[in-house]
Formats: C-alpha cells, sequence, structure tokens
C-alpha cells in the first residue's frame, strides 16, 4: 500500500527522475561504440552500397527522367515523318527480306536485346557476376561468339538494368509454418548459398539445384540471405536485419519457389542476384547496409604460436560434439562456426523468434589472426549444460560450460587467443518493404 | 554539462558534425535511454539521429543551437522504436532498467516503471518531448518554453495535465495489486 494516495505523485516524480538514469561508464561505452560505428558507416557512406546498383540499375531524377522521355518522343517522331517522307522503312523492309540470310553471324547489329528470353540469342548470367563484364553471350549452337569489341559495344548500347538476373518462374504464398525449421536457401552448382552446418542437414529439406527456396521463412531470414549480411545465419537473424514492420513478421510466414532459367548450370552468386532482383521486384523492397558495432570476442594468435598445422586439401565441415570439436577448416570458418555453436552457450544470452521458440544469442567473432590457410583443428573439451533461473538458462534458455574454459583451451591447445571486445557487425537495414505482389 | 572530448569521430571530414556529436551525444543517448529503456535501443537511436545528421548539409538554425533539433529527433525515433520493435520478456533488459545504485528494486516496482514506459510511449511526440525536458534533463518550465517556442504557462498546463494522465496510468497499475 505503500504508493497508494497522495503517495502516487512522489512515485510518479521519482519514476520520471529515473527513467533517464544510466551508468556513465556504461553511457560512454555505448558512445564510444556508435562513434566508431558512426565513423566506419561514413567511411561506407562515400562508397555507398545501394540496391539499384546491386542490381546494376541506375533511377534518374524525375526531371531528367522528363527530358529523356521528351528528347526520345521527340527523335522518334522526326525520324517517323522523315521515314515516311523518303519512302526508307518500305525499301529497309524490302531489302531486309531478301539480304537477311546474308548477314555475318558476327556483324553488328543494333537492334540487339538483352532479354534472356530471346530465342536468338542467350545471355549467361555469369555475365554480371561480382562485376565483370565477361563475353558470355552465344548466339545459339554453332555459332560463333561475338568480337570483344562487339560485345563492348553490345554492352554500352543496352540500359544495364536489362541485364539485371532474373528467375525463370517464382512463387511467393503464404502459408502457416511447418514441423521443421524455416529454411531459406540456394543452390547452385557450387553449392548452397549458405552452407547448411552438418548437424542440421538432416533436419532442414534439400534444396533442388538451381532453385531458392523459403519454406516458412520469415522474412528477416529471407532478405539475410539474399543480401547476406556478413554473420546472418538463417536462424540466427533477429540481430542483423532490422526496420521489418511488425505485421509482416506476424505468421502466416512466406514460401518462395524460385527457379532460373538454366538450373543446371547456374552458380549460387547468379541465384543470389535473382533473389535480390526477385524481392525487390515483389516486395518493393529498398534496403541499405551499415556497420555496428557488437560485444563478442576477437580472434588472436597467441604469443606463443600456433599449435595446428596447415593442411593442403580443402575445407571440411567442423564438427563439434560434447567431448571435441574438430575439421579442416580456415580461421575463418572457425570463427563463424564459433558464433553460432560454442559461444552462443557460455552467454547464456538468448533471443526469441515467434514460432520457433528461443534461440542462443548470436555472439560475433572477429579473424584477427591473418591466417589465410586450411588447418588441421582439434580442441577437446567436456561440456556440462547447466539449467539457470526459473528452470531454463539465464533467459530461459540453457547455459553450457566448458571445462577447461573455452578462452583457456583454444590458447592451451591451439595457440589462439580469444578476447572480448567490440566487434564490427554488417547490418541489412530496410528502408522500404510491401506486402508481395500477386504471383 | 561538461563533455569531454570524443576523439572517435575526428576525421570525418565534416568538423561541425564532430563538434555536434562530441558536445551532445550524451544529451541525446539520455533522451533515447529514457524513452526506450534499453541501451541497445538507445545506442541505435543514437547512431540515427547522428548519421541522418551526417548525410545532410547541416542547417544554419541547427547550427545555431543543436538541442532543440537533437531533443526532438531523440524522441520521435526512440517513439517509432518502441512502437515499432517487439520485445519479449528480457531479464537482462529488465535488470538493465534498474537505476544505478539503487537497491534491487521489487517486482511491484518494476512493473510500475514499465507501466510507465508504456504510458510515455502512447504520448504525442511533442508531449513526450516536454517531459523529458523537464524530468530527465532538469530543464525549468521557462527554459522548455524558449526552446519550444511556446509560452510558460502552456508548458505549465501542458506538464500538469501529462502527470495527472500519468498519475492514473500508476493508479490503474496500483489498483490491480491492492
Amino acid at each position: 500500500m505503500k504508493h497508494r494516495g497522495d503517495n502516487v505523485g512522489k512515485t510518479l516524480d521519482r519514476f520520471l527522475r529515473e527513467i533517464g538514469d544510466i551508468n556513465s561508464d556504461e553511457m560512454e561505452q555505448s558512445i564510444g561504440s556508435v562513434a566508431q560505428s558512426l565513423r566506419a558507416q561514413i567511411e561506407i557512406d562515400r562508397n555507398v552500397i545501394h540496391n539499384d546498383a546491386l542490381a546494376g540499375k541506375t533511377t534518374p531524377r524525375p526531371r531528367r527522367r522528363f527530358v529523356l522521355a521528351a528528347v526520345l518522343v521527340a527523335t522518334a517522331a522526326i525520324g517517323v515523318y522523315a521515314a515516311q517522307r523518303t519512302a526508307w522503312i518500305s525499301a529497309v523492309v524490302r531489302g531486309q527480306r531478301t539480304i537477311a540470310p546474308q548477314v555475318e553471324p558476327a556483324s553488328r547489329t543494333p537492334t540487339v536485346s538483352a532479354a534472356p528470353s530471346r530465342p536468338s540469342e542467350r545471355t549467361s548470367p555469369k555475365a554480371l557476376v561480382g562485376g565483370s563484364r565477361e563475353s558470355a553471350m552465344t548466339r545459339g549452337v554453332g555459332t560463333p561468339l561475338r568480337s570483344a569489341a562487339e560485345e563492348i559495344e553490345f554492352l554500352q548500347s543496352t540500359d544495364s538494368g536489362a541485364r539485371r538476373l532474373e528467375f525463370a518462374a517464382a512463387s511467393i504464398r503464404r502459408a502457416e509454418m511447418t514441423t521443421h525449421i524455416g529454411t531459406v536457401n540456394c543452390r547452385g552448382v557450387d553449392g548452397e548459398l549458405f552452407p547448411t552446418p552438418a548437424n542440421l542437414q538432416n533436419r532442414v529439406p534439400a534444396v533442388p539445384q538451381g532453385r531458392c527456396i523459403a519454406e516458412g521463412g520469415m522474412l528477416n531470414s529471407i532478405i539475410a540471405i539474399a543480401f547476406q549480411a556478413s554473420r546472418a545465419g538463417p536462424w540466427m537473424v533477429e540481430q542483423t536485419v532490422v526496420g521489418i514492420p511488425e505485421m509482416m513478421l506476424q505468421p502466416p510466414f512466406f514460401r518462395i519457389q524460385a527457379v532460373a532459367d538454366n538450373p543446371s548450370g547456374v552458380t549460387r552468386a547468379e541465384l543470389q542476384q535473382m533473389f535480390q532482383a526477385m524481392l525487390m521486384d515483389r516486395f518493393r523492397l529498398r534496403v541499405r547496409r551499415e556497420i555496428r558495432q557488437m560485444d563478442g570476442y576477437v580472434l588472436t594468435v597467441a604469443e606463443s604460436g600456433v599449435k595446428f598445422k596447415d593442411t593442403p586439401g580443402p575445407e571440411r565441415a567442423l564438427s563439434t560434439g560434447p567431448r571435441e570439436m574438430n575439421g579442416n577448416v580456415s580461421m575463418e570458418t572457425l570463427a563463424r562456426s564459433l558464433e553460432f555453436t560454442l559461444l552462443p552457450g557460455i552467454t547464456g544470452q538468448t533471443i526469441t523468434i515467434p514460432n520457433l521458440g528461443t534461440v542462443p544469442r548470436h555472439v560475433p567473432v572477429d579473424d584477427k589472426t591473418g591466417l589465410k590457410g586450411v588447418y588441421a583443428i582439434r580442441l577437446i573439451y567436456t561440456l556440462s549444460v547447466s539449467p539457470g533461473v526459473g528452470g531454463g538458462g539465464r533467459n530461459g534458455g540453457a547455459r553450457v560450460d566448458y571445462e577447461p574454459p573455452l578462452p583457456k583451451a583454444f590458447e592451451e591447445q591451439l595457440g589462439l587467443v580469444l578476447t572480448r571486445g567490440k566487434v564490427p557487425v554488417e547490418y541489412i537495414v530496410v528502408e522500404h518493404i510491401e506486402m508481395p505482389s500477386e504471383n | 554539462m561538461s563533455v569531454a572530448p570524443m576523439p572517435e569521430v575526428e576525421a570525418t571530414g565534416n568538423p561541425e558534425f564532430e563538434e555536434i556529436f562530441n558536445q551532445y551525444s550524451r544529451f541525446v543517448y539520455r533522451t533515447a535511454y529514457a524513452v526506450t529503456g534499453c541501451r541497445e535501443d538507445a545506442e541505435d537511436v543514437l547512431q540515427t539521429i547522428f548519421l541522418r545528421l551526417a548525410k545532410q548539409k547541416i542547417s544554419p538554425d541547427v547550427l545555431k543551437d543543436p538541442r532543440p533539433y537533437l531533443h526532438r529527433s531523440a524522441v520521435n525515433v526512440s517513439l517509432s522504436v518502441i512502437r515499432s520493435r517487439r520485445r519479449g520478456v528480457n531479464l537482462l533488459d529488465a535488470l538493465r532498467q534498474q537505476p544505478p545504485g539503487a537497491a534491487a528494486g521489487t517486482i511491484f516496482d518494476d512493473e510500475l516503471r514499465s507501466r510507465l514506459r508504456e504510458a510515455i510511449g502512447q504520448l504525442k511526440p511533442v508531449a513526450a518531448e516536454i517531459l523529458l525536458l523537464r524530468y530527465t534533463h532538469d530543464y525549468s518550465d521557462a527554459e522548455i518554453a524558449r526552446m519550444l517556442g511556446v509560452s510558460r504557462g502552456a508548458i505549465a498546463l501542458k506538464l500538469f495535465r501529462l502527470r495527472a494522465r500519468l498519475k492514473n496510468a500508476l493508479r490503474a497499475g496500483l489498483g490491480g495489486k491492492t
């Protein structure tokens, strides 16, 4: 009863004065972290990455667009008038009927189109991967490739937006969550866009070659996979994709099935570009990338040097069990594995994803070892899972303890130092999104 | 308020921006924290506001006195953050809301505090702005009036009504408990 009657006013005053109180050390730490992010962001903005740029499309300003349209209309009108006056059109048509078969296949053709569906030409999506514009255009079976000069002329003569990679077919529906974990992924000839960890491979459905699918996928997972936030995993994306309206994250979730026009030859990078283009078209999506500093760990080499050897073979998935972790991996892969497997259990922090429940909070790891090879990693430990307050963990999830503690095990067995620190993490900020258009 | 220099934002190529950040980041952060009650959200608000400022040409009015602009932006962005962001019950966040140095608050106090934040979240931006200037930043009615360009009487009346509304919100919480 201490708050009753006149005390309500005093309680209100007390609460109002307290709500802005914060430990000054914490505030300085937060402000320092934001200052670092801002500096990084301002750097990035000098080389801004925008959706339109990703799609290879430029958007003229309205005034420029109007002037451009007016000039085009005027030019076309003058052209038609002149052609009629000189009977040039009919002459050209008659001429084409007779001379077309004699045209050299490699001759310059000003009316060439970049549309992939055009039967006489086939544009390999490879042409735009990674910003490169290698000549990948053929004219069907048995016809020669364009010369380099012709290819350059072609690329310069067409709207770059027309070369945007798109799926041959895409279906977007809303469906109730199924029993498995929501899956969002693409598979090209060079593998999955987001490699499924070994321990989850039997739990999520495989993606067929040349397709992107999202089964019961939440929008933040879908956007994370399409734009590949540097550390986003399909089950821990709430922290790296922000700005999606709440109502669009509620069930029913999305079921997306999309297929490339050449499923057997498309690469995962090409599928990713197609996935981005589909989201931009159907969801009217606009995003920007932003670097923020998160609490995490920094991985460095100990003064004593590393205690593992490099291996000549390719990377093998890192296997993490209750007694050991081993595999042939790069330091980058090791860092990513730590983020999703070992470290979240240590912190005991969790996030809640609707319809999925509480999952460990992602702990970013910055690889600063400078090691570039593939190494045979083996770490031995024993782990114990302890329930925390309220029968769960500290936040409702289980807390995992390692013996020896992970930082000590890393230093003693691998010669790597794992220290707490701020880690730059790429965020995808959604600036605009709408419910998808009809199929 | 004494302000220590923040060397982290040097070399952005915009000395005006750096000066404003160094001088007012704590002011913005405290406003954001008061509304959102969460460190991460307050960091997001601070970053959003200063990023927006860095991307635009700073107007002479803002350069002359950035405080009203920054405070209004902080309140608006914070309100939109708490309205759009769904938050599950998070024990860590609840613990962070405890004022520093205070003894562990009772669950009852926590409930009232959360009810108060909820009520503030439903205020119009101008009302929230006045409330925070008064209670979080300890401005007098006259200073707030000068900052917002209204009369002192209007501020006093607004604060009176706001307090009545918030008291009702607290009473509703108390009613369920007694």
